[in-house]
């Protein structure tokens, strides 16, 4: 079974993508800001990380940087209101692989973690 | 004078544009040409033997006489200076005095040639651009902004007063220096560099301005100017100089930075129930779900909007009260009032919540307050609410009202959590929560104490703060007592 992160500083949001996730069945965990985000992968190694741009103390770009270093890279869906084109190069640089824009429908989160992972 | 040689020079000194006055070899005056006495006003015989110091306007000028001769005995037979002279009605001129030996022919009586220049119009020139410049460097001391002028080399040339104080060293200490090497940071000297060589190719338009980093009381602090420029050129068309106006906008982005984090703080916090109420809606709509599901969401989307509506209500009730300005009585709905009517509301009100208890007292009969009902019983709602929130459960939460000389206190004590004293000074500021992980538990926006204190400002009175962490909080506020009515 795929393991899922889901990283968000709002928990009702963590709940809304992980009712949405549950749909299908995949393993799926939480994390509140990017230090847990960090130990949870570490201890978990996720298949999929769901990642919101904006968290206080440390941002989701820092994340997906600092996982990209490691071995067994999850792939890094990141959830983000910004459009803007350089920001994004800058993303698919530092690890990024998909990008949904915020607000996100969830069926459509969901049919690309499909897309992914399969259901 | 009767010599040929003579002659020529007389003609020749007729022809000169300039005053002349030829000296035998004792100084004494043998022949002035037309000029020289039309613009003195002599005649030709009141002339005639005197010596030159006849002109003088002042016996003072006299030492210069003696002068005159050493220096024509020593020093190549030239002499010059400027003299204050006195034509025949007294008036005075200044003039450039030139006495030079010269040599005609062997009889002839003429030792030396005097050239007067009227330097007169000169002289009240200088002394007007002397005054203009005076009052050049009063203006530009006076200036409200920082005045800089630098050389091609981004040497400071002139510095106004304005500019000495925000550098926090002395006029005499800063000409000279280096603008860019000694008065900005590090990171901004290969830019500023790159602009100033722009500025001195002429490569730039005098309208533009541009931003930079100063060092300012002595390298101590750093205030962002933005600066315009003007070059200035020699006669030749060559840059000089640039002269520069900076005014000092450090606040200004302070503000601005703040604007821009409150609008990213009141964008999330709108967005975030937004976004948990569509994406509900959403899986409600476009999948079958059991009905527990649904009732779960169902319940989450009207908390959510809940929430929205709280925060939204909550920030607009902030930002009406502090635009309100002097328009205050706009928004306050005053009247006098007996606390006492509130505290019974707000004990009406949390009556249902059994989580805490809460314990009135008073101690203000006979009191009132000229105040907003509606916008106190916010305030006092507020602060117990909190109090509830950040205290365990089933403790006390004491609310109490009494006089204290002219003002009517109301105090609510909790045994909760407590703040850290580091948080105190920014905790009434919007959206400010304190940053531990035990408060950072308790849900909340950061507008509720915000709101508090913009409430009780509003009416002219105070709020503040005493707490002890892990031991609780007191807060306090007081307001004017009123009259009573009737």
């Amino acid at each position: 079974m795929s393991k899922v992160l889901i990283v968000d500083d709002e928990e009702v949001i963590r709940f809304l993508i992980s009712e949405t996730l549950g749909l299908n069945s995949y393993e799926l965990f939480q994390a509140s800001d990017g230090i847990e985000a960090l130990s949870a992968a570490a201890e978990v190694r996720p298949d999929l990380l769901i990642l919101d741009a904006i968290m206080p103390e440390m941002q989701g770009i820092e994340v997906a940087r600092t996982l990209s270093s490691s071995e067994n890279k999850p792939i890094i869906i990141m959830l983000t209101a910004n459009t803007d084109e350089n920001d994004r190069i800058t993303a698919l640089s530092c690890g990024v692989d998909y990008f949904m824009k915020k607000p996100f429908s969830p069926i459509e989160l969901l049919e690309l973690v499909e897309e992914i992972l399969g259901e | 004078m009767k010599d040929c040689a003579a002659s020529v020079s007389v003609l020749a000194a007729e022809q000169i544009p300039c005053m002349i006055a030829f000296l035998d070899i004792d100084g004494l005056i043998r022949h002035s040409n037309s000029r020289l006495l039309e613009f003195s006003g002599y005649h030709s015989d009141e002339l005639l033997g005197r010596s030159i110091t006849f002109f003088y306007s002042d016996e003072s000028y006299f030492q210069k006489t003696i002068n005159l001769w050493t220096a024509l005995e020593t020093d190549n037979n030239k002499w010059s200076g400027t003299i204050l002279c006195k034509k025949k009605d007294q008036t005075q001129f200044s003039a450039f005095v030139e006495v030079s030996r010269c040599s005609l022919a062997e009889s002839a009586q003429v030792e030396f040639i005097a050239i007067f220049t009227d330097v007169s119009e000169l002289t009240s020139c200088e002394e007007k651009l002397k005054r203009e410049r005076d009052r050049a460097q009063l203006c530009f001391d006076i200036a409200g902004v920082f005045m800089l002028m630098l050389d091609s080399e981004n040497r400071i040339q002139l510095i106004n007063r304005k500019g000495c104080r925000f550098l926090g060293m002395e006029r005499d200490q800063i000409l000279g220096l280096n603008w860019i090497d000694d008065f900005l940071p590090e990171r901004e000297q290969a830019m500023a560099d790159d602009l100033f060589r722009k500025i001195f190719n002429g490569k730039r338009d005098d309208t533009e301005y541009f931003q930079n980093v100063v060092l300012c009381g002595k390298g101590s602090i750093e205030r962002v100017f933005i600066w315009h420029s003007s070059v200035l050129s020699d006669p030749e068309g060559n840059l000089t100089s640039v002269l520069l106006s900076g005014e000092d906008i450090t606040e200004m982005k302070e503000t601005d930075r703040m604007k821009s984090e409150l609008m990213s703080i009141v964008s999330h916090e709108i967005r975030t129930p937004l976004a948990s109420i569509r994406g509900f809606s959403e899986l409600m709509l476009k999948r079958k779900l059991d009905p527990e599901k649904n009732q779960r969401y169902l319940v989450t989307i009207s908390k959510e909007a809940d929430r929205l509506s709280k925060f939204v209500d909550d920030f607009l009730d902030i930002q009406r009260i502090e635009n309100s300005g002097n328009d205050i009585d706009q928004i306050l709905k005053q009247e006098v009032i007996d606390i006492g009517s509130i505290l019974n509301e707000v004990k009406v009100i949390f009556e249902p919540n059994k989580t805490h208890k809460l314990i009135i007292s008073r101690n203000d009969k006979g009191s009132y307050v000229f105040a907003d009902y509606d916008k106190i019983l916010r305030l006092i709602t507020n602060l117990v609410s909190n109090a509830y929130k950040y205290s365990p459960k089933t403790e006390a939460v004491y609310l109490s009202a009494e006089v204290t000389g002219p003002n009517i206190r109301v105090t609510v004590v909790d045994r909760g959590l407590g703040i850290p004293e580091e948080a105190i000074p920014q905790l009434f500021s919007k959206f400010y929560r304190v940053d531990t992980l035990l408060h950072r538990k308790v849900t909340g926006t950061g507008l509720g104490l915000a709101i508090c204190k913009s409430i009780v400002e509003a009416h002219k009175g105070k709020i503040w703060v005493e707490s002890k962490v892990n031991e609780g909080s007191r807060f306090i506020f007081e307001l004017p007592k009123a009259d009573c009515p009737g």
